[in-house]
């Protein structure tokens, strides 16, 4: 068997190992050992090394028997295969299909917490993580208050809602520092009003307003993976980047985790429409005392000062209700949950009926009896 | 122009003079005057039988005319003049009130006086008027009446238990109300759906990012400027309105002891 994964394995009982995000340690569940990120990357830097060899070889492998299942005429699809990855359990020893986007997973057979090396390796590399700092059990009560004081959700929703199922996901970003130059032209405009005998009389004072300058930014993330809806994303921000760690797969043990599959390219418009919004209403804000301000013309350059690779912590619940799905997303380090859920029509309409028929007839009797 | 004035009140005189002959010579009971025919003698019959039970519920006495034309005159001058025929000649209550057509010219006039300056006050005239011009415009004559003699039973009515119609009386009325309640149940129901959106807001929190201010440094302004460019003077002339009578509620009565409302139709 090709080894082609990484199986962070407890030193003391060989146990699978999960990162925890409270004690910011890797975790045995069968013995209770902690380990540090440092000291687990230690010992496992030569199983990475194997690792990343055991997947070149599988790889080769891979297409020896690609080229007999073609002589055999039962090869698969090229469609087929391009979105696809296989890989052996090393607690189980279950041949594992997943898809080719997907770093880090668990065995659906025996739970096992694998990172598969070839997904992160050379260029493929995340520069920097954000580790998962609220548990699986924060993230199931933060649901269970969401769904808290909103009147129009249908009972079954939640009956039916599998909350249990939410899942850890180390979802790709990129982070670009950029800056935006350019200039704008406004005119103000100050109105005054008098009476003069029989006459109103309103003066119009006009001005030409000019600003010219620039503005940073550090960081503006934009989501890179196909799989995940950018509003839910965009909504789950901001991230504290203050607490972003060197990329180690030490840290995806115990959560899924996904390799870009939208490149720097394809969301450097997001990025640069984003901070064009941005300095168009800093540079407005700066246009004060005037009654009136309208804008005659914007100019402004984007600038790419460099992009980062980073993995960011996102809870995850998907589910179905009524032939649609709604998806839940909660942000892994500060807890911000957002989604969209579903209105019960009956519960909108009765509660329109309970304050549109009281408030109409308290005051019709009040018009009348005034 | 004065000679003119005395010359059309003179024929006014003559003709109510003659009309007095045909028309008034028995006045037992009638308060409807149709000099110019346009009303069929059945609509004569009811809207007299109307005017009639309205003067003696109310003791003020309630008459509907309709005249050829003015011959020259103003309608108020005609039915200044009526007046004093009726209560002169035909002994009518000096406490009435007079609706008076000139056909030809399409021109009318409500003459108030005595106690009927009390009920029709100038509000009261306007309202009274909006409520029978449309019939008459549409030469309803009947119907026009018909409305006319209902507003006066009403306005009576609300005089008679202390409350004359006026200015700020229009919330008494059914119309007033069925509009006060339609205004009331559109507001409930706009505040209704506002709070009812806000609380579906809550259900669809994912929305796409449109601006980056929590990742941007200070804006650098390098260059900026704000120059004078020109100058608009717009001047409208507005005179101080007139604060009339009308404004404030009331009944404006003349030196003779009349209040009118003319108009045409």
């Amino acid at each position: 068997m090709a080894i082609d994964i990484t199986n962070h394995k407890c030193p003391a009982c060989t146990g699978p190992l999960h990162f925890v995000g409270e004690s910011g340690m890797l975790e045995c569940d069968y013995c209770g050992s902690k380990y540090s990120v440092e000291e687990i990357e230690k010992l496992y830097a030569q199983d990475v090394a194997e690792a990343e060899e055991g997947f070149a070889k599988n790889e080769a492998k891979k297409e020896k028997e690609k080229a007999e299942f073609e002589a055999m005429g039962m090869e698969w699809s090229e469609e087929e295969a391009k979105g696809m990855k296989t890989y052996s359990c090393p607690s189980c020893g279950a041949e594992l299909i997943c898809d080719a986007t997907t770093a880090a997973t668990s065995c659906p057979y025996c739970g096992n917490p694998t990172v598969i090396p070839g997904q992160f390796t050379g260029g493929l590399k995340p520069d920097l993580v954000i580790p998962f700092k609220l548990n699986k059990d924060q993230a199931v009560k933060a649901l269970e208050n969401y769904y808290k004081g909103k009147i129009f959700l249908p009972k079954a929703f939640k009956e039916h809602n599998h909350i249990e199922e939410i899942k850890g996901v180390y979802v790709p970003f990129w982070l670009c520092d950029c800056e935006m130059g350019g200039s704008a032209m406004y005119k103000g405009a100050n109105v005054r009003s008098w009476r003069e005998g029989d006459y109103d009389i309103t003066e119009t004072t006009y001005f030409n307003v000019m600003r010219e300058g620039k503005l940073e930014f550090e960081m503006i993330p934009v989501d890179a993976s196909t799989k995940m809806p950018d509003a839910h994303m965009d909504a789950v921000e901001p991230f504290d980047y203050r607490e972003l760690k060197p990329f180690s797969t030490a840290y995806l043990p115990g959560f899924l985790a996904d390799k870009y599959d939208v490149s720097q390219e394809a969301s450097m418009e997001r990025i640069e429409g984003r901070a064009r919004n941005s300095i168009k209403s800093e540079m407005r804000n700066t246009v004060r005392g005037y009654s009136m301000v309208t804008t005659e013309m914007e100019n402004f350059d984007f600038e790419n000062k460099g992009v980062k690779y980073a993995l960011m912590p996102v809870w995850m619940l998907s589910t179905k209700w009524k032939g649609q799905n709604f998806l839940f997303a909660m942000n892994g380090q500060t807890g911000k949950l957002i989604g969209d859920l579903p209105v019960d029509k009956g519960k909108f309409w009765g509660l329109f009926a309970a304050i549109a028929a009281p408030l109409a007839i308290i005051s019709s009797i009040i018009w009348i009896l005034l | 122009m004065m000679t003119k004035k005395i010359i059309s009140i003179l024929f006014a005189i003559i003709l109510v003079l003659g009309m007095s002959v045909s028309a008034f010579a028995n006045n037992q009971g009638i308060y409807v005057y149709d000099e110019a025919g346009i009303l069929t003698n059945d609509e004569i019959e009811e809207l007299n039988a109307k005017a009639k039970a309205i003067s003696e519920e109310y003791n003020c006495e309630v008459y509907a005319i309709t005249f050829p034309g003015l011959e020259g005159g103003e309608a108020w001058e005609l039915n200044e003049m009526l007046y004093f025929q009726l209560t002169e000649v035909f002994g009518a209550s000096e406490d009435i009130i007079i609706l008076t057509l000139a056909m030809e010219e399409r021109q009318y006039d409500i003459l108030a006086h005595g106690y009927g300056n009390t009920v029709f006050t100038d509000y009261g005239k306007d309202v009274m008027a909006e409520r029978f011009l449309d019939d008459f415009a549409n030469d309803d004559w009947y119907w026009g009446f018909n409305d006319y003699l209902d507003t006066c039973d009403e306005f009576l009515e609300m005089a008679a238990n202390g409350e004359p119609f006026d200015v700020g009386s229009e919330g008494d009325s059914f119309g007033a109300n069925l509009f006060g309640v339609l205004i009331a149940t559109i507001v409930s129901c706009v505040i209704a759906l506002v709070v009812c959106l806000i609380f579906r807001a809550q259900m669809k929190t994912a929305r796409l990012a449109t601006e980056a201010h929590d990742y941007q440094k200070e804006l650098n302004l390098t260059n900026h400027y704000d120059r004078f460019s020109h100058r608009d003077i717009r001047r409208v002339y507005n005179p101080p309105q007139d604060n009339d009578n009308k404004s404030g509620g009331g009944t404006t009565i003349n030196a003779g002891g009349f209040s009118h409302k003319s108009g045409g139709f």
